[in-house]
């Protein structure tokens, strides 16, 4: 009995570790071709240029796959470039696509841009799950593309600030009051009186306000579970009632007016004009390297994304879904097989080369700190420009939770409508609650028009 | 056999004649009257040109839903306010830009020291990239740009005005703008439209003792009318379809004050890819326009002058 006993005791322990083999297993055993020495031309397009990373990143393949060309097309991933990416997989010269942003992707799979991968990954078994964190990303029960990039979103600060205003040590969680505390701390101003430096800031978009409660929740910032708009929720109003008061009446974060106004984005204001000392963002750390149009003489801290109360679940503080890749191609097309051998290789191993371009790998097989070498180069180079220690802490720990949508119910305009009645707010021209009600109202229009 | 052979030149002459047409004709076909005739029909569909995989199978891809889209621009806030804003464009912009290109023709016609830079000064605005232009007076007029340091200098405001994105204001910086580089091509057209008045008039004016001003409006205003009233047809088209100069300004702003239609039009069918209602929005802006062309048809005969 106690030889049983023992056994099944030898057993159970066992078997979290072959669970991790066999996850192990999971995701990489799909991802290589039997015959690594297949042939074939595709095109990839992405917003990122050779130089950010996608140069590394096609080497990197072929050292794989030598007799696979990979033609690097970048497009700008704005409406405009979209509309050229669209129209250029209608004539054919689009095969292997990486969307930024899911209302770009939906775009796609809705208009059937994308080839749908359901069988293949079924053959292959490939787990989702597994490998992204979610099988959320489907239209019409069918499988398009694979969520393989990911955004970290964090507060950067410049630690010449932080440490002049006496704010001791980095913290490795606070709240939004701790974080306009600390904005207050270092606004710096003029003889006058007059702000020289805002201490905070939101990020460039206007949407930011949203995930405060996007923190809380964990996904579809925008929407309630019953379906209808969350612009009423009494958390997005404090924020952005938070958010008019920082910037309009104590003028301890750079106003989003100037920034929507100017045409401004964060790391401008951060790094080239030195008019805010820390600001939320999803992308400094791209700038940081780049000496050439961003070198500071600062060292830049990192501050995970404020939550609402100490102990709360931080959903902002892990990798968030941004990128998805798919095949534009034909199946038929002689290429298919190479396109495909591409994709699977990107969506995994490849993904990581996204960090050079401050984007975070959403692939759960990715190796811990490739991030800050493929930046940087080295934890040594990395140090002449971060505060590594917080950049390791915050920055694109896909391991903690994360925020996601999935939520796609008239999302342009909605998103649009957001876009709209945040600056009539920020611009003064409504109060945050005048603007948040006309745009619930509105919002949920929208939503019940298309449903 | 005379008469057969005048037949035969007759044919000849024709062929030739539609030979020499046909060029333009089908340019004229495919690139303006197949596009016009397919914006009406697709206005009654829901429609996704990115959908469609085979030009064959098109139809498969346009469901027909009658008056549905218009039905929508009737509730579509932001089509509504572009409308609204198209005019304020257009009702600000048309008269200011015709009556300062006419002062400054008739000035410029008279003796002026270094007329013909100063006709090329006012000119180049109206060639150069909107664009450019556009970016230009977005700087003049940023938050800490030339104008607010010029108006906080004069003591006329105290903080700078954030012209724009502030909505009662975030027109004006387009008005400027499209009032500054239409001016050039208004003055150019009135120049011509001046040395044709014949000096005569006002030699004969002069004699009666006519003063300046009324030289002015007795005789240059009612002869250079029929100019005066191809002007305000053409800028009037213009400005309804005014687009660039908008899209400068509004790129990231977010609000909804100072788009235009054309603008929504774009918004519609590139972004949302609603290209079926973006073809009943390029309806209604046909329909204004025909609308506004046709009131001044109407009303010429009381001010114009042939």
């Amino acid at each position: 009995m106690k030889k049983v006993l023992c056994l099944l005791l030898a057993a159970l322990m066992l078997l979290p570790t072959l669970a991790a083999f066999a996850e192990g297993e999971d995701i990489t055993s799909w991802i290589l071709e039997d015959d690594t020495s297949i042939s074939g031309e595709i095109s990839f397009w992405m917003p990122f240029k050779g130089s950010q990373g996608m140069d590394a990143l096609i080497a990197d393949f072929n050292s794989i796959y030598p007799n696979i060309k990979v033609n690097l097309n970048t497009y700008n991933n704005n409406s405009d470039g979209n509309l050229s990416v669209n129209t250029s997989i209608l004539a054919g010269e689009v095969d292997v696509l990486a969307s930024f942003g899911l209302s770009n992707a939906y775009k796609r799979w809705e208009a059937g841009l994308y080839v749908d991968l359901t069988d293949l990954v079924e053959e292959e078994g490939i787990d989702l799950v597994a490998n992204w964190g979610s099988d959320a990303f489907k239209y019409d029960d069918c499988i398009y593309t694979f969520p393989c990039g990911g955004l970290s979103y964090y507060v950067a600060i410049n630690m010449n600030a932080w440490n002049a205003a006496g704010l001791g040590e980095l913290p490795t969680e606070w709240t939004w009051d701790d974080y306009f505390a600390a904005s207050k701390a270092m606004t710096e101003y003029n003889e006058d009186g007059t702000v020289k430096v805002y201490g905070g800031s939101s990020y460039h978009s206007q949407n930011y306000y949203t995930y405060v409660y996007g923190s809380l929740v964990g996904k579809n910032a925008y929407y309630d579970e019953d379906g209808t708009c969350s612009f009423d929720n009494p958390v997005i109003i404090k924020a952005l009632q938070d958010e008019y008061n920082a910037e309009i009446v104590d003028k301890i974060w750079f106003p989003k007016s100037i920034y929507r106004g100017d045409n401004l984005q964060s790391q401008q204001t951060f790094l080239v004009e030195r008019t805010c000392n820390s600001s939320l963002t999803p992308n400094m750390v791209r700038f940081l390297p780049d000496t050439a149009n961003y070198g500071v003489d600062f060292i830049t801290g990192f501050a995970p994304w404020p939550v609402i109360e100490k102990g709360q679940t931080n959903y902002m503080s892990g990798v968030s879904p941004f990128s998805h890749a798919g095949i534009c191609m034909d199946p038929d097309d002689e290429d298919f097989p190479a396109a495909w051998a591409f994709l699977k290789w990107y969506s995994t191993y490849g993904v990581k080369y996204l960090a050079a371009a401050g984007h975070q790998p959403n692939w759960k097989g990715t190796e811990a700190g490739s991030a800050l070498s493929l930046l940087f180069g080295s934890e040594e180079e990395a140090a002449k420009f971060v505060d590594v220690e917080s950049f390791k802490r915050v920055v694109g720990v896909s391991t903690n939770p994360s925020y996601y949508e999935d939520e796609l119910t008239a999302y342009s305009k909605v998103n649009s409508l957001m876009a709209e009645y945040t600056m009539y707010a920020l611009n003064d021209v409504m109060s945050p609650e005048e603007a948040l009600a006309e745009l619930t109202k509105l919002a949920d229009e929208a939503i019940a028009a298309e449903r | 056999m005379a008469r057969k052979y005048r037949n035969q030149n007759q044919i000849k002459e024709n062929i030739a004649g539609y030979a020499f047409v046909m060029p333009a004709l089908v340019t004229y076909v495919l690139l303006i009257a197949f596009p016009f005739f397919l914006t009406l029909i697709l206005s009654f569909t829901e429609f996704n040109f990115l959908k469609v995989r085979s030009l064959a199978k098109l139809g498969k891809y346009i469901s027909w839903i009658g008056l549905d889209n218009f039905r929508a621009i009737l509730r579509d806030r932001r089509f509504m306010q572009s409308i609204s804003n198209t005019f304020v464009y257009a009702f600000t912009t048309v008269p200011a830009s015709i009556v300062l290109g006419l002062v400054i023709a008739y000035l410029l016609n008279g003796r002026v020291f270094c007329k013909k830079p100063l006709r090329l000064a006012f000119f180049i605005p109206y060639i150069s990239s909107i664009v450019a232009l556009g970016a230009v007076f977005k700087f003049l007029f940023r938050e800490d740009g030339l104008v607010n340091r010029a108006l906080m200098g004069l003591g006329w405001i105290a903080e700078p005005w954030k012209w724009t994105v502030e909505p009662s204001l975030s027109k004006i910086p387009i008005i400027f703008l499209v009032i500054w580089t239409s001016l050039g091509y208004v003055m150019i057209i009135y120049m011509a439209a001046l040395q044709n008045v014949p000096r005569s008039l006002y030699e004969a004016a002069t004699i009666d003792g006519a003063s300046g001003f009324q030289q002015f409006t007795r005789i240059t205003l009612p002869m250079v009318s029929p100019t005066t009233f191809y002007l305000v047809i053409v800028r009037l088209i213009a400005i309804f379809k005014i687009f660039g100069s908008v899209n400068v300004f509004t790129m990231g702003s977010s609000i909804a004050s100072n788009t235009s239609i054309v603008q929504e039009i774009y918004s519609s069918a590139f972004s949302d890819y609603a290209h079926g209602y973006a073809s009943a929005q390029s309806v209604v802006l046909l329909l204004i326009i025909i609308l506004f062309t046709a009131i001044n048809f109407g009303g010429q005969k009381k001010w114009v002058h042939y």
